[in-house]
């Protein structure tokens, strides 16, 4: 405990406190000092008198320092002043002390009645009044003097004290009570030894407090170097460390510590603050751990995926073979069937057949035709699934390849006593377009061929060809069922059927899925307008470029 | 067909059916065809015949069409225009080969012999030929 001085500055040893009631008068030092210069004009039991007040005075003021202890609870603090207040009056017996403060009364006396001689100073905290010292009786004494001046002195001078050690005591618990429920452990280092260690730190350590105070940082933490270089170096403000520590049972810990340059009773000293991180380390490592698995299992997947993938992709590819060689090998007798029929079909224009053996003759040629444009959809749904649709584009006449498809579709049309018929509208504009030729024929021909399914007997179909200035627009448009609204949307679909009630309506029903593609891939698009019982009308449109 | 007899088509095909059929339909609109059976025969004839015009399959016996291609393609002078005449894919072809070396891609069973003979034509024409 810090040496303890009274009011006139003479040292006083702390552990000898003077008790109340006990003969002080020749102990007190500053005695001697008011024997020496007695007031010359006073008489001797006056000057007695006098000096009996003076030490009373100093007593009690003394007292009060005394008591004022941040050690004591407030409550005893105040409780021990009024008692001695009340013993620093003239009057001991009649006097009443009491002390207000936060809505609590600590009195001298057992029942505090309200006092009607008194004197009350504040007692302020911060610029608030938080209560009142008084002193006072609650009748006149009969000297007719209620208090002396010393008396008022005092008063005044306990308010301020109180005021004082209120402040300075809250302030104090305010701050012990940050650090010592800090969740990170707090220590003063001068040099190397410890002059503060809050509890958090004693238990980070594995001790208590008094056990760390004064022993060696290095002794638990031998690695950190932090406190040494902060205060060799004049620039460093701050250090921060994550090193292992050693507990006092000899565990070893991981530590994450701080420590800053503070000023440590006029000389530098350091403050830290050590955060045990073993769980949180080991939580890393786990982590990693953890991590180094996960990416072992994600390789070992991927591996797994990528050998699924390469096994599917050479099924792909098997597909992709199978495919091409089936149509490869059905193409051969279709070329054989198709060509010889049409050499048929050609010489019986010239010789003249029966007309039962030109009709079979045309029938076969038709049906062959059909065939071919099956299995060509069908590979070309296999192509576009795979997303391996390509197309050879060449300068095509336009009305050149729409007349040929007509042509070829003739006797289907005229069987059924369908007339097909160009409107080209072009006008002067170019009829070569950029397009893969096969392909927008059998677009056409897909389309063309519904039409003569889905109309009527004796009905038309008329094929427009219109220019524009960056594309050609080709519309089909039948006078037949027509398709009804909710499957408009449909048709395009894969596989898509619409029912229309009418018989021979059989088809793969991948034309206007494969024609759509088709017409996407050039860049252009089919759209289809349709009316039940009036017919349907596509619009196909192919971009010149 | 104006001056279709001065015209030597090689026709290059291994269906003996079908290559019949091309034959017979190229002959009577006047021109003069020879035919091969297999690559090695047709680089032959191409070399001993100079034909203006070639019909090329691709699967052939002995050496395949993308072969029989190459040695056309090597000779320069005259240009000998090719059609290829095959029922494989054009994706096949086109891993294969470059569709700049050829005048035209036509698979059999989408054409008819006389429409064959038509595209014909139509490309000795744009090579001015006929």
């Amino acid at each position: 405990m810090a040496q303890r001085f009274t009011k006139t500055g003479h040292k006083v040893a702390p552990k000898k406190r003077l008790m109340l009631g006990q003969k002080l008068t020749l102990r007190l030092p500053f005695l001697s000092h008011q024997k020496a210069t007695p007031a010359p004009s006073s008489s001797l039991p006056e000057t007695a008198e006098v000096l009996k007040k003076r030490v009373h005075e100093l007593n009690v003021l003394y007292n009060i320092h005394a008591h004022t202890r941040m050690i004591l609870p407030l409550k005893k603090v105040f409780e021990d002043v009024v008692k001695d207040l009340c013993l620093a009056c003239r009057y001991p017996q009649g006097v009443e002390a009491h002390i207000h403060f936060d809505d609590q009364v600590y009195s001298s006396a057992r029942s505090h009645k309200k006092l009607k001689y008194k004197i009350s100073r504040p007692i302020i905290v911060r610029g608030h009044k938080r209560g009142s010292i008084e002193i006072g009786y609650h009748e006149k004494p009969l000297d007719g003097l209620i208090f002396t001046a010393e008396e008022n002195r005092l008063i005044t001078q306990l308010g301020e004290i109180l005021s004082a050690h209120i402040e300075s005591r809250e302030t104090l618990e305010r701050y012990g009570k940050v650090v010592a429920k800090s969740i990170h452990g707090v220590y003063i280092l001068k040099g190397d030894e410890f002059r503060y260690v809050n509890p958090k730190l004693a238990r980070i350590f594995g001790t208590t407090p008094d056990g760390l105070m004064y022993s060696s940082f290095s002794r638990f933490v031998p690695k950190c170097k932090c406190a040494k270089k902060l205060l060799k170096s004049p620039k460093l403000s701050s250090l921060e460390c994550t090193e292992k520590a050693r507990r006092s049972d000899g565990k070893w810990i991981d530590v994450q510590i701080v420590t800053q340059k503070i000023q440590y009773h006029s000389s530098q000293g350091v403050v830290g603050m050590v955060q045990d991180i073993t769980r949180l380390k080991k939580a890393e490592e786990k982590l990693k751990t953890f991590n180094h698995e996960l990416q072992a299992k994600v390789r070992e997947k991927t591996k797994h995926l990528e050998e699924a993938n390469r096994r599917l992709q050479s099924l792909n590819d098997l597909k992709d073979e199978f495919i091409s060689v089936t149509s490869h090998e059905l193409r051969s007798p279709l070329t054989n069937i198709r060509g010889y029929l049409s050499m048929l079909v050609e010489m019986s224009s010239r010789e003249g057949l029966p007309y039962e053996a030109k009709n079979y003759l045309m029938k076969a040629y038709n049906s062959v035709q059909v065939l071919n444009y099956l299995v060509n959809n069908i590979l070309d749904v296999s192509r576009i699934e795979t997303g391996r649709l390509k197309l050879h584009k060449f300068r095509v006449d336009l009305p050149q390849l729409l007349q040929s498809v007509i042509d070829n579709m003739s006797f289907q049309a005229n069987e059924k006593g369908i007339s097909i018929r160009l409107e080209n509208l072009i006008g002067k504009a170019d009829p070569f377009v950029i397009l893969d030729e096969v392909r927008i024929r059998q677009v056409v021909r897909n389309i063309v061929e519904n039409a003569i399914k889905f109309s009527s007997q004796e009905g038309s179909i008329l094929l427009t060809l219109k220019a524009k200035k960056t594309s050609r627009i080709i519309e089909i448009r039948d006078g037949g069922v027509g398709i009804p609204k909710n499957a408009l949307e449909l048709i395009f679909e894969k596989y898509s059927h619409v029912s229309t009630g009418k018989q021979n309506e059989n088809g793969t029903g991948l034309g206007l899925f494969v024609s759509k593609k088709i017409l996407e891939a050039h860049g252009g698009s089919i759209a289809v307008k349709s009316r039940l019982g009036k017919g349907t009308t596509f619009i196909l449109t192919i971009p010149l470029k | 067909m104006a001056d279709t007899k001065n015209i030597k088509v090689l026709l290059v095909e291994d269906n003996k059916d079908i290559c019949e059929m091309y034959a017979a339909t190229f002959m009577r609109e006047g021109f003069t065809v020879y035919t091969a059976g297999d690559g090695k025969s047709a680089v032959e004839k191409f070399h001993n015949k100079k034909p203006d015009i070639v019909l090329l399959d691709i699967m052939l016996p002995e050496a395949d069409g993308f072969s029989v291609l190459k040695t056309v393609r090597k000779q320069m002078n005259p240009y000998t225009p090719v059609v290829m005449l095959t029922n494989l894919d054009a994706n096949h072809f086109e891993k294969h080969a470059n569709f700049d070396e050829v005048d035209a891609y036509l698979v059999k069973s989408n054409y008819t012999p006389s429409e064959i003979v038509l595209k014909t034509i139509e490309i000795l024409k744009v090579n001015k030929m006929l």
